[in-house]
This record gives structure tokens, C-alpha cells and sequence, in this order.
């Protein structure tokens, strides 16, 4: 049988097929025989030129605690209990990756910390606010404390597809002064903002007219990039930062997000991609079944380890 | 006490006669929401039924005529909604509200043409309706003290499409639960990507459940202008295929249920207007309007979660799109 | 699906040239029909322009349909842009003859300056409160907005019935209707105040539609609440993303559409017949839905609609008079045809359309990878 894999995912390429053919922007680029090729020979084929796969990164500088959780926990409307004490803290200046078989509470436990679901249990600090289940939680107060949010699916939560991008760039702070003070949102200021940071973060094309439906994938988490990273937030949520983008904005995407946390930021990032997370965390957290499994320091942490854990294996059980 | 029991009994039988094309459109707006497609045009293919009931049959003198040519108008109203909501997939509401509307332009605008009596049609003579029918052996009963009476007036005495729609709810209630097309059809209605990928397509169920929803109105209509009343008046439908849809909301989308709630709210209106004057003890006076309007009122309460919980059909109102 | 298969359409062919040939179709269908019943269309249509441009008070009557039409159409588009249908334009108008009237009522001794600003707030106050319980209802409860507005229409018809007939029945009077209402709160007809018009029932009401279609433009896209509304309409859940109350601005936006929606009172109460009568909204309401469909609902779009129909609303008042077999009802037919041409089969021809347009323009470079 003849079977043909689109994907771009290249380890998937390289453990399964036989041959390979490259696209880029609707050609083919080329056609290898998969034993003949490696990673970095298609990568550099998918997007035109060389492509740093393996992430340039200097040792987190952490600092003050920014970000905690203690207990935290989340029983949704049905009663079902899909978070269970949670507790992590995140400094300023380090990157806490969450790791896990997609599914496991990450959404769940980004939503919360978003204040787009209610918190059930425990507390949330947040820059030195306590949030509990007794004081209202909701995303606008979230974000008015000082924390930033990349949500893991851009087309649901993070664009308004119709929306033109410089529309997009103002979503979550359309009554910031991004839009002017007046009564009136003032379009100048709106332009002006999304020109600035479509060029700044190389959103292609940099038209602010343009709707978002209408740029590609990387494109579209580059707006969501844009808009959340040059809020400098205090603390930021990103949830599969790269999913679906091509490996060019890929490597933007990371070296961005190294430099947020360079300047202080504290960070918890989300991803299915185990690779990711490990490339870029200086601390990994693994949740299986809603449920802590342990924190290690991403030095210490290796493939089978924290497979281990993912099946639901606490830490202290897989060392 | 028997004076009593007779006016009960006037009030069944008024609650029957009201319900009856609420019953029709009802079990057509239940078949098109189970599979997915809203149906606020039951009240305009009602109306064109209505008209074409009472158009054909003075023209030709045959209450059949005109009743199969009323079950064509309600087929043709459903295919108007399929093309727009299913074949090019366009929004239901909107397609709803085009069709009620254009029922009640095209139904006065062809009746001026054609009869020049500022839109009705003319007065049937009683032998060209469905007249009541009376039962075997209704004298011999009324020998019988209680039953003869109630055999006389709530069984016996209706014309034939009251008992249509009194058979049309087991019929609907055995098509969905009870054969292969119901299954398939309530399928389509909750999950239809799972019926298209077992190879029946979902645009032709949901055309069968509007063709079949169309003719149930138009018998509907029928009843209104050539049983139940002798000619058509403009609106003369005035809002029943909205009850119809309530009773079928009231009824969660199941026949008998949405039997029931026809049945009550036809008992609500012929109760008030049986009770019109009459100062009962603790409410006093009904008011026959606001009465009117309890129908609607119930189903803004139950839709919003005050009796009970609705559950409608997961896919409605959602075209169906590969 | 072939829709798939196509380019998409230029914007200046989806803006203009595609809803001009969904009316043109309805149009067209209706003119079949005309023919059918034996009279010939281009005269229909010919008498029915002249009807509400061209003969003395054409305009104003025209003008004054518009104004109604406006007024529902807003009610119908405010809704749209937040995803949510507002059939309830009808029973909001309706309910809102109340709150002139309350008005009118208390307060008519105090002098026009003051009694008729009021008189318009009490309108908008009525058909906004009609518009916020079901809005409400879905908004916090999940009842489908389409069900319970269809049913608040029904229910405000009953209400005005028992009080047209009862508490408020003009005494003495048969017909359900308010006494007048008093002098102060009548709005100046346009051909009183020295324009140069013959008379017609247009009245100052017309420039509150002006005004209004205005606010709405400034609301929906100037406005941090139109900002939300919009975004609440594309992606609720973006919206709960950004840190907007989505449950809340649907009851805004609903209070705003049936605050539009009131508006019709004025014209109707204010300015016309001067007291509430039995279903003075005469399906304005439902107009309002095929108004804001063509309309697209941007204003300048539905004040183009609103005169559309305005003129068939007039138009098809001369009908009466010219034709044997065809009278104003034809109208109503012509409104059906559109809402379906316009809204429900809104994009029927746009794959062919956008095929033919590919064909016939030099080919340019796609634009974006």
C-alpha cells in the first residue's frame, strides 16, 4: 500500500517514510530519498535558508519569585475534577516549561491562571496579587495585573480571523491607551501601534489593513507575539507557541521568547512538543491527569525521565 | 354537576379543534429540527396551505383537490427552505422569516388576482368541506348516561383531518423511533458527520424531513380554510405555526410530548374563551388576551431554564458543511 | 464544495455588484409573477416609481416609511454585529408606543423643548427593556435569542391589546386606542417648518433617523462598546480571551437594538397619528430584518435599503389604484423574495460570479503565501 504523509513534523519524516518531498509556499522544492537526507538538510529545504534547530541559550538568571500557585485546583461545571493541587512558583527571568501527554490539564491549567476559567481551590499569586476562588477572577483583571497570554490555539482564543491585524494587535487592550485616551478609539494610534509592532516582529505583509484570516500560520502567531510580548508583561502564559508555524517563525518565535525572559520576565510555557520545552525551559513541570508529577531542573531532565513521568510516574517514583 | 361535566366536555372538544393544526405543525417542525434544520416557516407554509386549500377547492369543487394541492404548497414552501439552508447552506432564520413572509404576500397577492375579494377566497358550500363526520351508533349511545355524551361530542363528530392529526403523532413518534430513515434522520440531527462517513447523505435526509414537515402543514392549512373554517382570510394562519414551534420546544422534541403541550395550549385558549365573564374564585376574571399570550410566555419561561431543561438537537441550526 | 474551488470576490463586487444582482433576481421573479397575473411589470414598476418620487407627496411618504425602516433596520443590524438575530424589532417598536405615551401623558403640560426629548427617551427606554429581557434571557440563561424574541412579540401584541382595550382605552371609544396625546408633544411635520414640500406625514422624526444611522456608525466602529460588540459577534471566545464581559454586552447590545427599535414610536406617535393605536408597528419590524440583510448592516447600506423599500412601501400604494389584479400586498412578496435573494441565498451566485470575474481581469500575481 501507498501511503502518503503530509505533516511538519520532520522526526515523524525521518522514523517513517521511505522518500520525501518538500513544499514550500505551494512548490516543490525538492524530493529526497529519506536514508539519503537529514533533519537540517529538509529544514533548510522548508523554509530557504539554514535553520538554527538546536536553541543558542545562556542560563536563566532567575530572581525574585513572580508567579506561584498553591493547591491549586479546578472542578469544572460537571463536577469533574480536572486540575488537583497544583503548586509551582516561577521567577522572574526563567522559563517553567509544562510537560505532559496533550490533554493532561495544560489547557485547563492555562485557562485558570488566565482567569478564563474560575479557580476552585488554592491561591494564584501574580506579581504580589493573591487570587483565590473567593475574589472574582476574570481575564481582564488577569491581564491588568501585569500578565501576558499566548493561548495555545490562535484561531479560537488569540485572533479574531475577520478582524484586520491592526484590529487584532488592540484585542485584550482595546481600552488601553493603544487606542487613544479620547472617548472615541482613535484609528491613527491604532494604525501607528500595529505598524510599529508588524515591522518590529517582521509580521509579513505588514499591511494593518489586511485581516488576519489572510496571513499564514507563523504570521498569525506573530501578531499574537507582537501584541502580548510588547505589552511587557510581568508574567506571561504561552501555550504552544509554535504549533503549526513554519520552522523560519519557529526559530523567531524562541529567540523572542529568550529575550523576554532575559529582561525579566517570568514565563510558564505549554507545548505537546517535548523537544520545545526541553530546548527552551530552565525548569520543567509534568502534569498527568490533571496532576503535578514533579518539577526538574531542565538540566537534569532526559527523554525517558520525563516520559516516565507524563505516564504518571512522580518524580520521586522515576528518579 | 352534569351541567358541569357538559361544559368540560364543550371545552375538550374546543381544545381539539385548536390543537388540531398545532398537532400537524408541530410533528412537521419536530421531523426538520431533528435533523438539524430550524424551522420558524412552519407558520408560512401553514398560511400557504390555508390558501391553496381554499383557492383550489373553489375553483375545482373538490375538497380533496384541494386539500392534495395544500400538501403540494406546504412541499413546495419546505423545498424553497432545503435549497436555501441545505443545498447552498444559508442561514435558517433568515430563510425561515423569508418564507413566512413571502406566505403572506403570495397568498393575498394571488388571491386578489384571482378571486378580486381583497384576498380571501370565496365561501365554500358545506359539501365541498370536510364536514364533521358522526360516528356509528351515536343515537344508540346516547342511551348511555355520561359516555353517550362524551362518545357524541369528543369522539364522534370531527371532520377527518382532526383524526389525521391525532394519527399523524403515532406515525411521527413510529417513523423517528421505529425505523431505519428515524434513526438515521435523529442522527443527522445531533451528529451528521458521523452519518455522512457511513455513506448516507445528509442533504437528502434532511430534504425528506422538510418534504414530509411540508405536507403535514399543508394539511394543517387545509384544515383551517376547508374543514374547520370555510374559506380563506389574509393571515389567517395568525401565529399558530409559532405555537406549533413552542409546543415543540415545550415538548423537548419528541412527538407525544409535543402532543401534550398542543393539547394544553389549545385547553388554554378554549378554556379562556369558554370562561370569558365568569368571575372565578381567588384569580376573578380571566382576561382572555393576556391568556392568549400564555403560550408564549410559558416558552420564554422554560427556554430559559425556569421548568425544566430543553435540550435541542446538537447540530441545528449549523449547515452541514464536508 | 464548489464555493471552495472559487477565487474569492472582489471587494467591490462583494459590496456592490453581488447584492445588486440578488435584487435584481427577487426583482425580476417578481415581475414574472406581475406578468402571470396578466399585468405588465415595467408599467407596475413605472407607476410605483411615480408613486414615491414623482407625484405631489411621493417623497415625504417615502421619506416617512424610511424613517420607520431605519429605525428597525438599526434594531436588526446592532444585533447582527454581535451574532445574534433580533426578530423582536416588531414587539420592541411596539411596547415602546408606551413609553411616548407615559411620557406624553405626565408630563404634557411642560413645553415641547422639554416634554418631546423625553417623550423620544421613553421610546427607546421601552423598546430597549424589551430587547434586554430576551438578550438577558440568552445571555445568562442560553435561551435562543430567535425563539424568545418571536415570542416577546407575540406577548407584547397581547399586552398592548389588553391595555389599548382596557386601562388606557380612550373613554368613550370603541376602536382600542389612547385618548390624543397632548399638544406639546407632537413632533413638527418637515413641510410645517417652511420646507419646500408638499405635505406629507415626514416628519422631524426623519432627522433623529439621520442622527441615529450616524450613532450607529460612531457606535459600531469608534467605540470601545462596539469594538467589544464586534468581537463578541465574530469570536465569543476571543472576546472572553480579551477580558470582555460577553454576557453583558449582549444585554448592551440588545438594549441598544431594541432602543432603535423604540425609535419607530416616534415617528408613528410623535409624529403621525399622535396617539398609540392597535398595531400601529404594521410589520415594520419584520421590514427591518430585510433592511439590515440588504443593508449589510452598514449604514449607509441600510439607509439605501430603508429607501428602497420606503419607495415600495408607497409605490405599491399606487398599485391600489392603477391595476385590477395587483394591489400594495405585492409589496410584501417583493420583501419576502429579497430577505431570501439577499439574505438566505446571499451567496448563491458568488462562486459563478467570482469564476467570471477571474476570467475577465488580467491576471495578477496571488497575492499572499
Amino acid at each position: 500500500m501507498s501511503i502518503l504523509l503530509i505533516t511538519h513534523k520532520l522526526a515523524e519524516i525521518m522514523e517513517i517514510t521511505d522518500t520525501v518531498s518538500i513544499m514550500r509556499q505551494g512548490r516543490m522544492v525538492g524530493h529526497r530519498e529519506t536514508a539519503q537526507t537529514n533533519p537540517a538538510e529538509l529544514a533548510e529545504l522548508m523554509v530557504g535558508r539554514k535553520v538554527l534547530l538546536e536553541v543558542d541559550r545562556t542560563p536563566a538568571q532567575p530572581t525574585e519569585i513572580r508567579f506561584s500557585a498553591i493547591g491549586l485546583g479546578y472542578t469544572n461545571a460537571q463536577g469533574v475534577v480536572e486540575l488537583e493541587d497544583i503548586n509551582f512558583e516561577v521567577r522572574a527571568g526563567e522559563i517553567l516549561g509544562v510537560a505532559g501527554v496533550s490533554g493532561n490539564g495544560q489547557t485547563q491549567l492555562m485557562e485558570v491562571l488566565a482567569g478564563m476559567r474560575p479557580l476552585t481551590a488554592g491561591q494564584v499569586q501574580i506579581l504580589g496579587t493573591h487570587v483565590t476562588a473567593a475574589t472574582a477572577t476574570d481575564p481582564k483583571t488577569i491581564r491588568n495585573l501585569g500578565l501576558g497570554h499566548i493561548p495555545e490555539d490562535r484561531h479560537t482564543h488569540g485572533l479574531v480571523l475577520t478582524f484586520e491585524a491592526r484590529e487584532n494587535m488592540i484585542l485584550g487592550f482595546h481600552d488601553s491607551v493603544l487606542t487613544g485616551g479620547g472617548a472615541l478609539m482613535d484609528q491613527g494610534t491604532i494604525q501607528e501601534n500595529a505598524e510599529t509592532k508588524m515591522q518590529g516582529y517582521d509580521v509579513r505583509p505588514g499591511n494593518p489593513r489586511l485581516a488576519a484570516k489572510n496571513f499564514s500560520g507563523g504570521n498569525q502567531q506573530k501578531i499574537v507575539i507582537a501584541r502580548e510580548f510588547s505589552a511587557n508583561p510581568g508574567v506571561l502564559l504561552v501555550g504552544q507557541p509554535t504549533r503549526g508555524v513554519d520552522v523560519g517563525a519557529i526559530e523567531f518565535i524562541h529567540k523572542e521568547l529568550l529575550a523576554l525572559r532575559d529582561a525579566g520576565c517570568a514565563i510558564l510555557l505549554v507545548s505537546v512538543e517535548l523537544d520545545e520545552i526541553m530546548a527552551l525551559s530552565d525548569r520543567i513541570m509534568v502534569l498527568c491527569d490533571g496532576k503535578n508529577m514533579g518539577i526538574i531542573d531542565a538540566s537534569d531532565a532526559d527523554r525517558q525521565g520525563l516520559g516516565l513521568m507524563m505516564a504518571g510516574q512522580r518524580l520521586e517514583a522515576a528518579a | 354537576m352534569a351541567d358541569f361535566l357538559y361544559q368540560l366536555l364543550l371545552t375538550f372538544d374546543g381544545t381539539l379543534r385548536i390543537a388540531t393544526p398545532l398537532m400537524l405543525c408541530a410533528m412537521a417542525g419536530i421531523l426538520s429540527e431533528r435533523s438539524g434544520i430550524v424551522d420558524i416557516s412552519l407558520e408560512g407554509k401553514l398560511l400557504s396551505g390555508a390558501f391553496v386549500a381554499a383557492a383550489v377547492t373553489a375553483l375545482v369543487g373538490n375538497a380533496w383537490a384541494g386539500l392534495f394541492c395544500a400538501m403540494l404548497a406546504g412541499v413546495l414552501m419546505s423545498l424553497i427552505h432545503g435549497f436555501a439552508c441545505i443545498t447552498h447552506r444559508g442561514d435558517q432564520v433568515v430563510s425561515g422569516v423569508a418564507i413566512n413572509i413571502l406566505a403572506s404576500g403570495i397568498t393575498v397577492v394571488i388571491g386578489i388576482a384571482l378571486f378580486r375579494r381583497g384576498g380571501q377566497t370565496p365561501s365554500l358550500p358545506r359539501e365541498d368541506r370536510f364536514t364533521p363526520i358522526e360516528w356509528f351508533g351515536v343515537g344508540a349511545m346516547d342511551a348511555v348516561p355520561v359516555l353517550g355524551t362524551i362518545y357524541r361530542q369528543l369522539i364522534s363528530g370531527h371532520n377527518l383531518l382532526v383524526y389525521v392529526a391525532l394519527i399523524a403523532v403515532p406515525l411521527t413518534a413510529f417513523l423517528l423511533y421505529r425505523t431505519r430513515f428515524g434513526l438515521r434522520l435523529r442522527a443527522v440531527g445531533e451528529v451528521p458527520e458521523a452519518v455522512d462517513s457511513a455513506g448516507v447523505s445528509v442533504a437528502w435526509l434532511r430534504y425528506r424531513a422538510l418534504i414530509i414537515g411540508g405536507a403535514l402543514c399543508g394539511i394543517a392549512g387545509a384544515y383551517l380554510s376547508i374543514a374547520q373554517g370555510g374559506n380563506f382570510v389574509r393571515d389567517m394562519s395568525a401565529g399558530k405555526g409559532y405555537i406549533a414551534l413552542a409546543a415543540v420546544i415545550f415538548g423537548n422534541w419528541r412527538p407525544l410530548s409535543a402532543f401534550l403541550a398542543c393539547l394544553m395550549f389549545g385547553f388554554l385558549e378554549a378554556g379562556t374563551s369558554r370562561l370569558q365573564g365568569v368571575d372565578l374564585p381567588l384569580v376573578g376574571e380571566l382576561n382572555q388576551t393576556l391568556m392568549l399570550a400564555l403560550p408564549y410566555v410559558l416558552t420564554v419561561l422554560l427556554l430559559a431554564g425556569f421548568i425544566g431543561k430543553p435540550r435541542p438537537p446538537a447540530a441545528i441550526g449549523k449547515p452541514y458543511i464536508k | 464544495m464548489s464555493a471552495g474551488t472559487a477565487p474569492p470576490l472582489p471587494r467591490w463586487a462583494d459590496i456592490v455588484l453581488l447584492p445588486l444582482i440578488n435584487l435584481a433576481i427577487a426583482f425580476i421573479i417578481c415581475g414574472v409573477i406581475v406578468a402571470i397575473l396578466g399585468e405588465n411589470p415595467f408599467q407596475a414598476l413605472a407607476v410605483m416609481f411615480n408613486g414615491a418620487f414623482v407625484f405631489p407627496g411621493g417623497l415625504g411618504y417615502t421619506l416617512y416609511y424610511t424613517t420607520n425602516l431605519v429605525f428597525t433596520g438599526l434594531a436588526v443590524a446592532t444585533a447582527f454585529h454581535a451574532a445574534k438575530f433580533n426578530i423582536g424589532g416588531e414587539g420592541q417598536a411596539y411596547v415602546a408606543g408606551l413609553g411616548t405615551a407615559i411620557v406624553a401623558f405626565t408630563l404634557g403640560a411642560l413645553p415641547g423643548i422639554i416634554v418631546i426629548p423625553l417623550a423620544v427617551l421613553g421610546a427607546a427606554a421601552l423598546g430597549a427593556l424589551w430587547g434586554v429581557v430576551p438578550g438577558y434571557l440568552q445571555a445568562y440563561r442560553g435561551s435562543h435569542i430567535v425563539i424568545t424574541t418571536i415570542m416577546f412579540n407575540f406577548i407584547a401584541a397581547s399586552v398592548m391589546v389588553y391595555l389599548l382595550a382596557g386601562p388606557l382605552l380612550q373613554p368613550g371609544q370603541q376602536s382600542p386606542q389612547t385618548s390624543p396625546l397632548p399638544g406639546s408633544s407632537h413632533l413638527p411635520k418637515l413641510h410645517e417648518l417652511g420646507l419646500p414640500l408638499d405635505a406629507s406625514p415626514l416628519n422631524a422624526s426623519f432627522l433623529i433617523a439621520l442622527l441615529a444611522l450616524v450613532a450607529f456608525w460612531v457606535l459600531i466602529w469608534r467605540t470601545r462598546l462596539g469594538y467589544a460588540i464586534r468581537t463578541v459577534g465574530q469570536n465569543p471566545e476571543a472576546a472572553h480571551y480579551a477580558g470582555i464581559n460577553v454576557p453583558r454586552t449582549i444585554v448592551l447590545t440588545m438594549a441598544i437594538a431594541g432602543g432603535f427599535a423604540g425609535l419607530l414610536a416616534t415617528n408613528e406617535i410623535l409624529g403621525v397619528s399622535q396617539k398609540v393605536v392597535l398595531n400601529f408597528t404594521a410589520g415594520y419590524g419584520f421590514t427591518g430584518i430585510a433592511v439590515a440583510l440588504m443593508g449589510r448592516n452598514h449604514p449607509l447600506g441600510i439607509f439605501l435599503a430603508a429607501l428602497l423599500f420606503g419607495a415600495l412601501y408607497q409605490g405599491g400604494a399606487e398599485l391600489d389604484f392603477e391595476f385590477q389584479s395587483i394591489t400594495r400586498d405585492m409589496v410584501l412578496l417583493i420583501q419576502g423574495m429579497i430577505i431570501l435573494f439577499s439574505g438566505a441565498l446571499a451567496y448563491m451566485f458568488n462562486p459563478p460570479l467570482a469564476r467570471l470575474i477571474a476570467r475577465l481581469s488580467p491576471r495578477r500575481e496571488a497575492a499572499y503565501g
